[in-house]
């Protein structure tokens, strides 16, 4: 029996089910978005009443402040240098997993670990007390006479322990790898080493092409979530993004000049900035893919 | 398809119906109740404060006590650690969901007055219902601004320098005394250091620091904010001040930057001087016990240097104050609360010390006998340096983005990216912009 289309499709039933999700959406999601693109023309400290502002928070952020062209600084290092190291670890780990050694589920689970909760705060606790100057990472140095300084504390080191930390969770990655290497069938590989290929020539010509998709669908993923990245630069610098802003990251900046400074509007605009630089990225990412993703099988 | 359309009328009202009587529950429970009592509607306020556990475990056995009292009155509880309070608070003021009764600071409160977020006691005060006669007349003009009473003394500290009384016998030095002046400090520093072990210090490396740079105006007769909350302190100050302590660090007496900036601010056990990193070390002096806690050694304190020994005028009190909120539903029973939490005995039976010496004098005259050795120090440095209070103005809407330019310029400094010249020119630049 044919449905009738009603005023919801032929199958409104299936409203009610969404409504949950729909409510919740709307009043947690979409009208929060909404807002805050409001704001983002304004000023606001959130007990005064609202003041708009039109551009004028875009145009001090673009041309007037100093520590936000170092945040951006910042964060563009973290990105263009942690995720191709992360997703290089990924794959190399991968490689090296799929070959089926004793023990494999082990080791992939020990890989996996760090990246499930690598990005909590107890971690980012850890690695200040590891790469600080009394601890576990100086101690290692001085086993081979190297004496250490305090790395977090250090304005030309910090951010390399931050990216230390996001490189340290290449699991998640790893695991897709592994999941896109299994997929690649195995006769190309016997093929080759038949015709002579040797190690590094079946790496580029066989492996990579045919991981080309993994390999977009994993730098997409880690651009979008390192861009926003947070927990770790609050924690281990106290908040401040120090020393001297060198661990100063976007969101870090946007928190501060919201939530400590009370210039919501202005941390809206640097919120809705970061949506289009994010945006940017990853439809310049998508146009790319033209050229070298391959989808063919 | 009639029936479908009438559920899912009825659930979205349904739905709509759960989420509007969740704000006026409270109003609905209080009618109801309110009527069934009599006077002794039972209410519920929120009170919130800032500190370490051994303070948690405190202020919830006062609490207790006041809700045996008055049992129609319960109080909600909230705290968290001096960092993240007012980020809490701020959160909460916007929603409207402010506590009733709260700790604030002549540091933090600036901006909540001009956002007229706390309410004004006076009237209260001068009815008695927060009953301050028995209070050192300094200590509710602190809690003072534009003739109306905004916060009540809780407990008072002001700056103190702190020194580790063990190792300075230990290496044969004499202690800083009272008095003395930042030229004299600075030589007694280097003194020390020449004497320590490697990986100890002299002194931490105050340069990026408010209080200090705050009590170094303050003796020279300075405020740093102007009574209408712009900039009062110069630029001439900044430099004279950075250069001190550029001084100081460079002879090798402070930590290198890299490692002072490890060190959170806010965790008197984990302070630099009760691992023993420092010899002394600048903080509040209602600390003392919390300093003292986190090592076997003898710790002191004294005064922190002056501009001028002959004329040595001129001490900031902080502390730990109460206020309501401006938004409150019972200004009478959170009234009743700052009352009980700074006049009532049992309460300060537990509290005694906990946030430095109190303002009222008889119930100060009655713990005296039970406080400890280390309590007993405290309320001597308060007396102390109690003849040369001055009183600073409020700090205004914009002060904690005055304070981290301050941290960041002097960090320039320290780390050699800046001469001290640009650093607090950028400095001044920074700080008029944030009280714009």
């Amino acid at each position: 029996m044919l449905k009738k289309q009603t005023l919801f499709g032929r199958d409104p039933v299936a409203y009610l089910f969404l409504l949950p999700w729909l409510i919740g959406f709307c009043t947690i999601t979409l009208i929060p978005i909404l807002s805050s693109l409001y704001l983002s023309f304004t000023s606001y400290d959130l007990m005064s009443d609202v003041q708009w502002k039109g551009l004028d928070n875009f145009a001090k952020m673009l041309t007037d402040d100093h520590r936000f062209v170092q945040s951006l600084g910042v964060t563009l290092k973290y990105v263009f240098i942690g995720v191709p190291l992360e997703i290089a670890f990924a794959l190399l780990l991968a490689m090296a997993l799929n070959k089926g050694i004793a023990g494999m589920s082990v080791y992939r689970t020990v890989y996996y670990v760090p990246s499930l909760f690598g990005g909590s705060v107890a971690i980012a606790i850890l690695w200040r007390q590891v790469f600080g100057n009394e601890g576990v990472f100086n101690r290692l140095l001085g086993l081979f006479g190297i004496e250490g300084t305090s790395w977090i504390g250090e304005p030309s080191t910090a951010l390399y322990t931050l990216i230390v930390l996001k490189v340290w969770q290449f699991g998640s990655p790893m695991i897709i790898f592994l999941a896109g290497l299994r997929q690649i069938p195995g006769e190309m590989y016997e093929a080759a080493s038949i015709d002579g290929a040797g190690a590094f020539s079946r790496f580029f010509r066989i492996t990579v092409p045919m991981l080309t998709p993994i390999i977009f669908f994993n730098v997409v993923m880690q651009f979008i979530s390192s861009f926003q990245a947070f927990t770790p630069a609050f924690i281990i610098s106290n908040g401040s993004g120090g020393p001297i802003d060198s661990t100063l990251f976007y969101t870090l900046y946007l928190y501060e000049q919201g939530f400590v400074n009370f210039k919501m509007g202005y941390a809206s605009a640097m919120a809705w900035f970061l949506l289009f630089m994010i945006a940017s990225m990853t439809a310049l990412l998508f146009l790319s893919a033209k050229k070298w993703v391959n989808y063919d099988r | 398809m009639r029936k479908k359309m009438m559920a899912l009328v009825a659930l979205c009202a349904l739905l709509a119906a759960t989420a509007c009587s969740g704000s006026s529950g409270k109003t609905a429970e209080e009618s109801a109740t309110g009527s069934q009592a009599g006077s002794q509607e039972k209410v519920e306020l929120k009170m919130s404060w800032w500190g370490g556990d051994q303070r948690h475990v405190k202020m919830n056995e006062v609490l207790d006590k006041f809700e045996q009292k008055y049992p129609n009155i319960k109080v909600n509880r909230e705290f968290t650690t001096y960092d993240e309070y007012w980020n809490r608070f701020a959160v909460e003021a916007a929603g409207k969901n402010a506590p009733d009764v709260f700790f604030t600071n002549p540091g933090g409160i600036g901006q909540y007055i001009s956002r007229g977020q706390i309410m004004g006691l006076k009237s209260m005060v001068d009815a008695k219902e927060i009953d301050l006669s028995n209070f050192e007349q300094k200590l509710i003009d602190v809690g003072v601004m534009n003739g109306e009473i905004y916060m009540v003394t809780y407990g008072t500290t002001t700056t103190a320098l702190y020194y580790n009384k063990t190792l300075f016998d230990k290496i044969g030095v004499a202690p800083p005394e009272m008095n003395i002046s930042w030229d004299q400090f600075s030589q007694k520093a280097k003194e020390v250091q020449a004497k320590l072990p490697k990986g100890v210090w002299a002194v931490e490396d105050n340069g990026g620091r408010m209080n200090p740079f705050n009590h170094y105006l303050a003796t020279q007769g300075k405020n740093f904010y102007s009574k209408d909350g712009k900039l009062e302190v110069t630029k001439d100050d900044v430099i004279a001040y950075f250069k001190l302590w550029d001084d100081i660090r460079k002879s090798g007496a402070t930590p290198p930057p890299q490692v002072q900036a490890e060190y959170p601010t806010e965790n008197p056990e984990q302070s630099m001087i009760s691992r023993g990193v420092v010899a002394m070390q600048m903080g509040v002096s209602n600390q003392f016990n919390a300093y003292q806690m986190g090592t076997k050694d003898q710790l002191d304190m004294v005064r922190l240097p002056v501009y001028d020994p002959a004329n040595p005028q001129g001490q900031i009190v902080w502390g730990t104050f109460l206020s309501m909120s401006a938004h409150t539903e019972h200004p009478k029973e959170a009234a009743m609360l700052i009352n009980y939490l700074v006049n009532d005995p049992d309460a300060m039976n537990v509290i005694k010390m906990e946030f430095g010496p109190i303002g009222s004098k008889t119930l100060a005259e009655a713990i005296k006998p039970t406080l400890s050795e280390s309590e007993v120090k405290g309320i001597a440095f308060m007396d102390s340096v109690a003849q040369y209070i001055t009183l600073q103005n409020f700090a205004p809407p914009g002060a904690p983005e005055v304070d981290s330019a301050f941290v960041r310029a002097y960090e320039k400094v320290a780390f050699g990216q800046e001469s001290i010249e640009q650093a607090a020119d950028e400095f001044m630049q920074a700080a008029n912009e944030a009280l714009q």
